[in-house]
């Protein structure tokens, strides 16, 4: 039956992806519920919740706030937290609750910035879906505000918006350690550069880049829920630093904050490592700013393999990190099929012809049956579903699916593990 | 990343602006506002709820242990369908694995559509029929639990259940995590708690039998309302989370009456009153070797029976004496993550001695005789509640020798921890004498004491084997 999980667990769900992507943005983070949505996405979804202080607070609905339409109470809730943070901006948060009620989120943000002063957002996720249409949809929030600050503040208006933009743009961008990074001056002076949510949208002059400079680039995608391990946004950051010498990346939403994302628009590049920053990549990819996807499994050239044929691998992952290890692994074992699936989203242009999106158990279940691998790469919880199978299975946890239950202590421990069980189960 | 604000700083009123303190009142004041006029920090619809590490079980029980989901499976044989969007069950994809209960807990994912159509329900047979193949045994019992989805479309639940239960031949239960009624009369965790005895029938009365009712782990084994009982002529003590089998908790129903220990069970225990007319009397769980003495000699007298505790009430009343000469005027701050009423275990700190400058807890009217008392004994004591948005600019009180909670062991990381929040619940004099020996080890050794992880093993199977052990595969092999 579609929707029943006989053996496997819930993902991530989209509420979870948008605080994923607002966490570290200096901004109030108002969850719409009652309590255990926020309970689940701080405590199960959001590892950095128990090492960096955050202003994330539950609504605390109650049946009567739902039954009355009391969006009035939920502002003056905001009051408090208003009162005692500065935050840059209000990012109310969608679950159930507000999705059943048709909560006008609209109107709650329009009115809390104009009480309150402080720009607000909302990304109307449900709890409904998985985590990465939280992520986009939250990625799409926060340039759309990014973009009304520019317009803000180019018009001269006197708007929270407006006053945003001029305390970002008064400071800067840091890159992970905190050092200023210049910006690509070339492109930004003078020129009607705005970032846009909208993928198609956009009247950016294309961006002269030049990586002798220093220059930075952008990370898109990168969240605990995408990235194996608590250290894995730095070592994408060096990974990419080894790529691109000259440039600091800067991982958005990842030890950096608005103001680096203010600036996006003044990446010399821009790099994709899961398939929500890939809206984004591509819309500053129009503006002339080329993107990359992966750089997980960068570094030294791997020696050839074992020659091997005829073995057939699954890699189930989220889209870009499974492609990034199938890549890795065509160049050492050129002989080997291998096929890339994922529950979660899956852009056609990185799909190849047997690679497939998985809507259900069933789905994981029969594509199992049907065809034959010898070697399935994925977070331990799939494998519960397929006692009946008996190839290699080797663990490539994400969080996910399985949060921190298999959370491996560094990014270097993921990869080491990774590849020493695919190299021991390719190659016996 | 977080500031405060200028306006955070001249803001009146109980929070000490200035030195941006976070909400907090002392026992006086509270005492003095009565349970009518309880300050709105504590009222959580109030204000927003702050989310921090230390408050993570009040947004998610589980957290700390049993949340509504795990509870439901205190029922012997059975197995749990969460019927909701998919966000509900997260915390379960980790807990279950952890706690060892994933292979009973199944999942009927919500879509929108199933919220505009309803759809979801009638296909909940269909889902349990499937559930059935898959496990092995077959389960006994199967607990449906909706959630707030469900409570704002109004479904009744009840009658589902019924329907399923005729189409399936398996006993269907309903259960609800609605934690929109987290403050209303029935929140959650009362009403897991009468749904886990929903299932018990009258049978013929046994004189020497009694339910404690309560928690959903057993009680300390050692705790000397075991022997007082029999002493008393009460022979077989049942407790639902020891039940095995269906058929042994269904022998619950014989029970001469049950004895409450949680006033969260009163509900059901109100319901079997009125179902099955059996009658319950409470008792709390004290931390005051003289009160619990007191209430066993209450308790007696009321049941016409003798409850000779002397010697342990005498052995307790030593431990804290010794307690009390060694650590007179020690600090300590209380929290309510723990096997504890935090007002109640307070004021037994206070009257051993010791000093109580803080208590982070939530709290509703029934914690005010408790908060009279320490408005009396300890007045400035000060309260605050971890839910508050001024949370977010919580700082340690300082010179604190110790903890006790999870929740003040994470605010108070420089004070010797004891989290006291394990499943083996305790009780009575014994709760006593081992909550002083492990305050003495942690005064001693310093650091944190993680009770709950070394008392895991005493119940380190969990819920395991008592329902449910193996699924099948989708191709009719053992998983």
């Amino acid at each position: 039956m579609k929707g029943l999980f006989r053996y496997l667990s819930p993902f991530s769900p989209d509420q979870s992806g948008a605080v994923s992507v607002l966490f570290e943005l200096g901004g109030i983070i108002v969850i719409l519920d009652a309590g255990g949505c926020t309970g689940n996405i701080c405590g199960f979804d959001e590892p950095r919740w128990f090492s960096k202080k955050s202003a994330v607070y539950s609504a605390g609905l109650r049946d009567i706030d739902a039954i009355l339409g009391r969006d009035d109470k939920l502002l003056g809730k905001l009051n408090d937290a208003a009162d005692t943070v500065d935050a840059d901006f209000i990012a109310l948060v969608g679950t159930p609750v507000p999705s059943v009620i048709a909560t006008d989120y609209g109107a709650v943000c329009r009115l809390a910035e104009k009480q309150y002063g402080i720009p607000a957002v909302y990304i109307e996720t449900t709890g409904m879906d998985d985590y990465d249409k939280g992520q986009k949809l939250a990625y799409e929030q926060i340039l759309k505000l990014l973009k009304r600050c520019r317009d803000d503040r180019k018009k001269g208006l006197d708007t929270p918006a407006a006053g945003l933009a001029a305390k970002l743009e008064a400071q800067g961008i840091k890159s992970a350690d905190g050092k200023p990074v210049s910006g690509n001056e070339n492109a930004a002076s003078g020129n009607e550069k705005q970032a846009d949510g909208n993928a198609g949208g956009g009247d950016w002059p294309a961006a002269e880049s030049s990586l002798s400079e220093h220059k930075f680039i952008g990370i898109w995608g990168a969240t605990p829920l995408d990235l194996p391990a608590e250290d894995s946004a730095q070592a994408l950051r060096s990974r990419i630093a080894e790529r691109y010498p000259g440039t600091i990346p800067v991982s958005y939403g990842m030890d950096s904050g608005l103001a680096e994302l203010f600036s996006a628009q003044n990446a010399v590049r821009n790099a994709v490592c899961s398939v929500s920053g890939l809206e984004a990549a591509r819309a500053l990819e129009k503006m002339g700013i080329p993107m990359d996807t992966g750089f997980f499994l960068d570094g030294e050239e791997e020696e050839s393999g074992k020659k091997v044929t005829g073995k057939r691998v699954l890699l189930v992952h989220q889209q870009i990190m499974a492609c990034s290890i199938r890549d890795w692994m065509r160049k050492k074992w050129p002989g080997l099929q291998i096929d890339c699936a994922s529950f979660f989203q899956m852009d056609k242009a990185f799909m190849e012809e047997n690679d497939v999106k998985m809507d259900s158990e069933n789905d994981w279940i029969q594509r199992i049956k049907d065809r034959d691998y010898d070697i399935i790469a994925g977070d331990p919880i799939f494998r519960r579903a397929i006692s009946f199978w008996d190839g290699d299975y080797i663990s490539a946890p994400q969080y996910a699916v399985s949060g921190g239950m298999y959370a491996p202590e560094s990014d270097e421990d993921y990869w080491g593990n990774l590849k020493k069980g695919l190299t021991e189960a390719v190659e016996k | 990343m977080i500031q405060l604000t200028e306006k955070a700083a001249q803001k009146a009123g109980c929070c000490h602006a200035k030195e941006q303190k976070p909400f907090s009142i002392t026992a006086k004041e509270l005492a003095e506002c009565g349970k009518d006029n309880i300050p709105d920090a504590f009222i959580p619809n109030c204000h927003l709820i702050y989310s921090s590490p230390e408050t993570l079980a009040y947004n998610s029980p589980g957290a700390i242990g049993f949340g509504t989901k795990r509870a439901g499976l205190v029922i012997p044989e059975s197995v749990m369908l969460l019927v909701s969007p998919s966000c509900c069950g997260r915390n379960s994809t980790i807990l279950s694995q952890t706690e060892g209960y994933a292979e009973r807990m199944f999942y009927l994912l919500q879509s929108e559509t199933d919220l505009v159509t309803g759809r979801h329900l009638k296909k909940i047979p269909e889902a349990i029929r499937e559930i059935l193949k898959v496990c092995d045994p077959k389960p006994k019992v199967v607990l449906i639990c909706i959630t707030c989805t469900d409570a704002l479309l109004g479904t009744d639940l009840e009658r589902i259940c019924r329907q399923a239960q005729e189409e399936t031949g398996v006993l269907v239960v309903p259960s609800y995590m609605y934690a929109l009624e987290r403050e209303g009369v029935r929140p959650p965790m009362v009403a897991i708690r009468k749904t886990i005895y929903s299932l018990l029938e009258r049978k013929k009365v046994q004189p020497d039998m009694v339910n404690l009712m309560g928690f959903f782990s057993p009680i300390d084994p050692e705790s000397e309302i075991f022997p007082l009982l029999k002493n008393a002529g009460i022979h077989t003590i049942n407790q639902v989370s020891t039940m095995k089998t269906l058929k042994e908790y269904g022998e619950m129903g014989a029970a001469n009456f049950n004895l409450v220990l949680d006033p969260l069970s009163r509900y059901a225990a109100e319901d079997l009153r009125k179902r099955l007319n059996m009658p319950y009397v409470e008792l709390a769980r004290l931390y005051d070797p003289d009160r619990i003495h007191h209430q066993y000699q209450l308790f007696a007298g009321a049941l016409g029976i003798r409850m000779d505790d002397q010697a342990w009430y005498e052995k307790a009343a030593e431990r804290r004496d010794a307690f009390a000469k060694k650590y007179k005027g020690k600090r300590f701050v209380v929290g309510e993550m723990a096997n504890a009423n935090p007002f109640e275990l307070a004021g037994a700190l206070v009257r051993m001695g010791m000093e109580v400058p803080m208590i982070v807890s939530n709290l509703t009217e029934a914690e005010f005789p408790y908060i009279r008392q320490l408005a009396a004994e300890s007045p400035d004591t000060r309260i605050c509640t971890g839910i508050s948005p001024s949370m977010v600019h919580f700082q340690a009180p300082e010179n604190i020798d110790a903890a006790i909670g999870k929740d003040a062991a994470a605010y108070c990381p420089d004070a010797a921890g004891l989290e006291w929040n394990g499943e083996k619940q305790p009780y009575g004099h014994k709760a006593v004498i081992d909550l002083l020996d492990a305050l003495d080890q942690a005064l001693q050794k310093g650091g944190h004491t993680a009770q709950a992880r070394n008392e895991k093993a005493f119940y380190g199977s969990g819920l395991r084997g008592k329902g449910a052990d193996k699924r099948t595969s989708a191709d009719g092999q053992q998983a």
